[in-house]
């Protein structure tokens, strides 16, 4: 095998695990803080990069990138407030809370494909670049927001990690879903922490999804993809771990990454569906699941 | 002497069932109370009143003079009544050092935080050896042990013990018993349930008898049964 084939995988697996790891990290959070698997996850990606475009592009506001990202970035935390009141909330008190979300968050899902069509119509759109050119680290060309993605990837994961294990906060985040009501017996506001959970969730779903735009192009269903892809991750890297989802996003890209160079597009899928069933098999608790 | 926490004609229940039926108490600063009484009765209804888990129907509750009837749990926590509940599982998944710093979650509670850890590993030494283990693996007494730590943790001007003993073995009883009989002679208001009417006895002031959802006794009020008495009267069979 050439060195040039061996940076061209690494290369794009860095960049795929880095954008599976921000996708799938905001699916687990609220997965494995509140038990509630988000269905529209994909769509509030999809939303966030419509933003980003609306804001950023010539053919929307034109402010820029950068404030088309800032801002989509922004937007879709307050979306994830609303989106925990209208969806979420109503049925927190239920015994069924897990079976309801279900199918409120695929409701969601299809009500938020269904506005981006209705507003921004079924054409494609486009990101503007957020450097001209691309940029080159050892040898390896990135385009810049291939570079962002890598780079922003761990930052952000590190940041949600020391968030979620080091802070009284985030500590509470983790803590309220376990025992509700021992959490308001302590003070814990039960539905603000729900809150700020779907927040943040949503803001790292608006996050990768304008860094997906912007490697590739933005239509009303862009989400459904990543969304299975998430899925796959955080069920690959363990149920209820979160340093699992963001190593099993990584070894996915890698794998995704060295299959498409070897074996091509068409029947990676396949072959990622295959490795999973069978490491499965093997582990059903996940990859770093525990017992 | 003011009173602390006033109950008054508290009615509530479940659903369209009745627990309490008008039940009122008073409970002055820095006294300790007992409460006893027949199973399914309604004290931990009348708890669960007390700190906003559950809505009175009709009737007040008032702690330090202001309604608390309605307010939500978190503010009557920031008001220094703290709700240690019965069987608490408190949260499985967390470390002991975790939920105790959930235990100081309040504003009120924060700037006392290292002072009441220390007080607590003091009360339960145990619990500072077995700090990183989960909550989830604790034993039966190690986790009454914690419960009632996060609630020292809390700040508590008023600290409710909902049955901390109940199912455990002699030998933690008295572990625990000694716990918090310390902690009521500190200058913490207490109220204890308990179904070990001697236990009652030698931690707390007076004694309640809580029986459809009615208080029957009250050992404050003279001319009512005094503690020997209820010990007789309710449980002379099997003493
Ligand atoms: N969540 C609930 N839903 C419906 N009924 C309930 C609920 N909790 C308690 N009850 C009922 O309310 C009544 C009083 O219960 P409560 O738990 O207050 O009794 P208790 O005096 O604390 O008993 P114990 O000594 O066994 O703890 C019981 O008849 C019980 O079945
Ligand atoms: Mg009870």
């Amino acid at each position: 095998m050439s060195l040039d084939a061996i940076q061209s995988i690494l290369s794009s697996a860095v960049v795929l695990g880095s954008l599976y790891a921000i996708m799938a990290a905001g699916l687990a959070l609220t997965w494995t803080t509140l038990g509630i698997f988000n269905f529209a996850h994909g769509a509030l990606m999809m939303i966030g990069a419509y933003f980003a475009w609306q804001i950023g592009a010539d053919a929307g506001f034109g402010l820029g990138v950068a404030a088309g990202m800032a801002i989509g970035v922004a937007a879709l935390v307050g979306l994830g407030v609303v989106f925990e009141r209208l969806v979420i909330r109503p049925f927190l008190g239920s015994r069924q809370v897990v079976l309801i979300t279900v199918i409120t968050t695929l409701a969601a899902m299809i009500f938020i494909q269904n506005s981006a069509l209705l507003t921004w119509g079924p054409r494609m759109k486009q990101m503007p670049p957020v450097l001209p050119q691309g940029i080159s680290v050892m040898g390896i060309s990135f385009s810049a927001a291939e570079l962002l993605i890598v780079i922003a990837a761990p930052v952000t994961l590190i940041a949600l990690w020391l968030f979620l294990t080091r802070t009284r906060l985030g500590t509470a985040v983790r803590a309220v879903a376990q025992n509700p009501e021992a959490a308001a017996l302590m003070g814990l506001n039960v539905s603000r922490l729900y809150s700020l959970a779907f927040a943040v969730s949503a803001g790292l779903a608006g996050f990768s999804g304008i860094l997906l735009g912007s490697m590739r192009f933005i239509t009303p269903t862009m989400g459904v993809e990543p969304l299975i892809k998430a899925l796959v991750v955080v069920i690959f890297g363990g149920l209820g771990s979160l340093g699992g989802t963001i190593g099993a996003a990584y070894i996915i890209g890698f794998l995704e990454a060295t299959s498409i160079y070897f074996i091509g597009l068409y029947w990676t899928p396949a072959l990622l569906f295959l490795v999973i069933i069978v490491v499965l098999v093997i582990r059903p608790q996940g990859l770093f699941g525990k017992e | 002497m003011s009173a602390l926490l006033e109950v008054a004609g508290a009615v509530t229940g479940y659903g369209r069932t009745r627990v309490l039926h008008g039940l009122s108490l008073t409970l002055n600063e820095g006294r300790s109370l007992g409460v006893c009484g027949p199973n399914g009765h309604g004290k931990t209804t009348l708890m669960r009143a007390v700190s906003g888990l559950l809505r009175l129907w009709e009737g007040d509750v008032r702690f330090d003079g202001k309604s608390i009837a309605r307010s939500a749990p978190q503010s009557i926590v920031e008001a220094g009544l703290i709700h240690v509940p019965q069987g608490n599982r408190l949260f499985p998944e967390l470390s002991v050092a975790e939920n105790l710093r959930l235990g100081a979650y309040s504003q009120r509670a924060r700037p006392n935080e290292a002072e009441n850890l220390e007080r607590v590993f003091a009360l339960f030494p145990k619990l500072k050896t077995r700090r990183s283990q989960k909550c989830r693996t604790l034993s039966g007494g190690e986790r009454q042990m914690l419960s009632i730590g996060v609630g020292v943790m809390a700040q508590p001007r008023l600290l409710i013990l909902d049955e901390p003993n109940l199912g455990l073995a002699p030998i933690v009883k008295e572990e625990l018993g000694e716990a918090i009989q310390d902690i009521a002679e500190r200058d913490i208001t207490l109220i204890l349930i308990e179904q070990d009417i001697e236990f009652i006895m030698s931690v707390t002031n007076h004694t309640l008898v809580v029986e459809q959802g009615e208080i029957t006794v009250d050992t404050s009020i003279a001319g009512d049964m005094t503690h020997e008495e209820i010990v007789s009267r309710y449980f002379g069979e099997n003493a």
